[in-house]
C-alpha cells in the first residue's frame, strides 16, 4: 500500500468523506462494473455499489492494509451482491425471463450505437441476451469466479483469496463454468467459428 | 502430456497463465492431439463471445450524482449515530443514581413487586372451568327460578311430541288436547319472560325463550289431535334450533354455579365453627 493511500485511509478513519471520495474514485468504476457482472441489471448495480462504499466507509477503521484495496473492495461487493440475492431469495438476480424474450429491446443505455442498421442492432442485442443468459445458468459461485477472472483479470490465486476458498475449487468451479459456458453458447459459438475462420 | 492432464491446464492456457516449465509439453500434446486442440479452440471462441459483452457506462455527471447521493446517506447515517449515542448518554445519566446500594435495593424491589404481580395473575385466578358470568346466575333469583321451571315445563311438553313415534305409539298416548293447553299457556308466559330477560341483560336467554315460544306456538295450533305432517315439522324445528341441547346447557351452568357456591359457602361455616 502506498504512503498516500496510507493517509487517505488514516484521513477516512477520522471520518473525513473528502478523502474517503478519493478513494472511492479509484475503485468506483470496478465496483460497479462488479455489481453490474453479478446482477446483469443497472439499477441494481448502482444500489448495490452504494451499499459497497457506505460499508466499506464505516468498515475502514478495520481494514488493516494486508490486503489491496480494491481486492478489498470486491470482497465486500461480492458478498453484497450474494446476501442481496439471498435475502431476495431467489437465485442471484435472474433475469432470465427478461433475457429470453426475444422482442424486448436492448436497455437505453447500452453504451454502443448500433448505428443504423436494424439487423445488425438485432443481432448485437440477441448476443448481449444470450451472454447474460448464459451466465445466469451458472451456480452463483462459478458465475462469481468466471466473472472476477474473466472481466476482472484478477489470477486465480487472489479470487481464492477474495472468496475466501482454495485454488483447488477455484480451479474447479473455472473449469465448471467453462463447460457451462460452451455448452449454452455452443450454436453461436459454430456461427463465429465460420466467420472467424474466413 | 496425457490428454486429461493438458484439459486441466486449459484455464491457464487461455489467460497465458501456463507456468514456463509446463508450456512446451502443453503445446507440444496439442499439436499432437486433434481432440485436445478441438476442444482448446472451442474453449478460446467462446471466451472470445463472452468478451462481447457490454456494460452501462456512466458519465461523471452519473457519478457525481452518485457521490451525492452516497454521501448523503453517510451523512444521515452519522447524524443519526450522534443523536443515538446523546440519547444513550441522557438515559444513563437519568439512572446515575447515588448511592449504588439504594439503586441496587430499588431494583431488587422492583423485580419482587414484579414477580409478586405475575404470581397473582397465574396463580391467584379463581378456578378454572367454571364461567363466573354465567347468565342464569347474574340476574335475580327469582327470575332465575322462573325462567329455570319455565325451561323445564317447556322440555317436557316437547319431550312428549318428539319421542312420539306414529308408527309404534298410541296417538291418544300423547294426549294432544292437554299438550296444546300447556304450549297456549306457555306463549302467554313467555311473553311477560321474555321482557323480564330483556331487562336484565339475559340475551341468550332470551333468544333460546323464543325460539320455544315458535315451536310452542306450532304445537298449539295444531288443527287436528293426529297431524302427523304438522308433528313432524315441530320435530324437525326442534332439532334444527337445538332447543334440547341449548336447555341442557343452561341447566349445566346452572349446576356448576350452584356447586361453586356451596364449595364456598363450607370453608366459611367451618371456619365459623373452629
Amino acid at each position: 500500500m502506498s504512503s498516500e493511500q496510507s493517509r487517505l485511509i488514516a484521513r477516512v478513519r477520522d471520518g473525513n468523506l473528502i478523502a474517503f471520495r478519493k478513494i472511492m474514485e479509484l475503485h468506483q468504476r470496478d465496483v460497479f462494473n462488479l455489481a453490474y457482472d453479478m446482477t446483469g441489471n443497472r439499477q441494481d448495480a448502482e444500489d448495490l455499489s452504494q451499499e459497497v462504499f457506505i460499508k466499506a466507509f464505516y468498515a475502514m477503521q478495520h481494514f488493516r492494509g494486508d490486503a489491496k484495496i480494491g481486492s478489498w473492495l470486491y470482497r465486500i461487493t461480492v458478498n453484497t451482491c450474494i446476501d442481496k440475492a439471498r435475502k431476495k431469495k431467489e437465485e442471484i438476480y435472474d433475469h432470465s425471463e427478461e433475457f429470453n424474450d426475444t422482442n424486448s429491446v436492448p436497455p437505453k443505455y447500452w453504451p454502443v450505437s448500433y448505428g443504423d442498421n436494424p439487423e445488425k442492432q438485432a443481432e448485437k442485442s440477441m448476443m448481449q441476451r444470450h451472454i447474460q443468459n448464459a451466465l445466469q445458468k451458472l451456480s452463483p459461485g462459478e458465475r462469481t469466479v468466471f466473472i472476477l477472472r474473466h472481466y476482472h483479470d484478477l489470477p486465480l490465486g487472489e479470487i481464492a483469496k477474495i472468496l475466501d476458498i482454495s485454488p483447488g475449487t477455484v480451479k474447479s468451479q473455472i473449469h465448471r463454468a467453462f463447460k457451462k459456458l460452451q455448452t449454452q453458447l455452443s450454436f453461436y459459438r459454430n456461427d463465429f467459428g465460420r466467420e472467424v475462420q474466413k | 502430456m496425457k490428454c486429461k492432464a493438458c484439459r486441466t491446464l486449459f484455464p491457464d492456457a487461455v489467460y497465458n497463465e501456463l507456468p514456463e516449465k509446463k508450456r512446451p509439453a502443453f503445446h507440444a500434446h496439442l499439436h499432437e492431439c486433434e481432440s485436445c486442440r478441438r476442444q482448446y479452440d472451442e474453449l478460446k471462441l467462446t471466451l472470445g463471445i463472452m468478451d462481447e459483452k457490454e456494460r452501462p457506462q456512466l458519465s461523471e455527471t452519473d457519478w457525481d450524482q452518485f457521490w451525492q447521493k452516497l454521501s448523503d446517506k453517510i451523512e444521515t447515517r452519522k447524524v443519526d449515530a450522534k443523536a443515538f449515542t446523546s440519547w444513550l448518554g441522557k438515559i444513563k445519566a437519568i439512572f446515575q443514581f447515588e448511592p449504588k446500594w439504594a439503586v441496587q435495593i430499588a431494583g431488587m424491589a422492583g423485580i419482587l413487586f414484579i414477580g409478586i404481580l405475575i404470581g397473582r395473575f397465574y396463580f391467584g385466578a379463581e378456578p378454572t372451568g367454571i364461567k363466573t358470568t354465567s347468565p342464569a346466575f347474574s340476574m335475580n333469583a327469582e327470575l332465575a327460578g322462573t325462567t329455570s321451571a319455565y325451561l323445564q315445563r317447556s322440555k317436557v311438553v316437547l319431550l312428549g311430541l318428539v319421542n312420539f313415534d306414529p308408527q309404534k305409539d298410541d296417538p291418544y298416548v300423547l294426549n294432544f288436547p292437554e299438550q296444546k293447553k300447556i304450549s297456549r299457556k306457555l306463549v302467554k308466559e313467555a311473553f311477560v319472560l321474555k321482557r323480564q330477560l330483556r331487562q336484565s341483560h339475559q340475551e341468550q336467554l332470551c333468544r333460546l325463550v323464543s325460539d320455544l315460544e315458535v315451536i310452542l306456538m306450532q304445537i298449539a295450533n295444531l288443527e287436528s289431535d293426529y297431524d302427523l305432517p304438522a308433528i313432524e315439522m315441530v320435530k324437525s324445528g326442534v332439532e334444527r334450533r337445538g332447543i334440547f341441547l341449548k336447555i341442557n346447557i343452561e341447566e349445566m351452568e346452572k349446576n356448576q354455579k350452584q356447586q361453586m357456591e356451596s364449595e364456598k359457602n363450607i370453608p366459611k361455616n367451618s371456619k365459623n365453627k373452629i
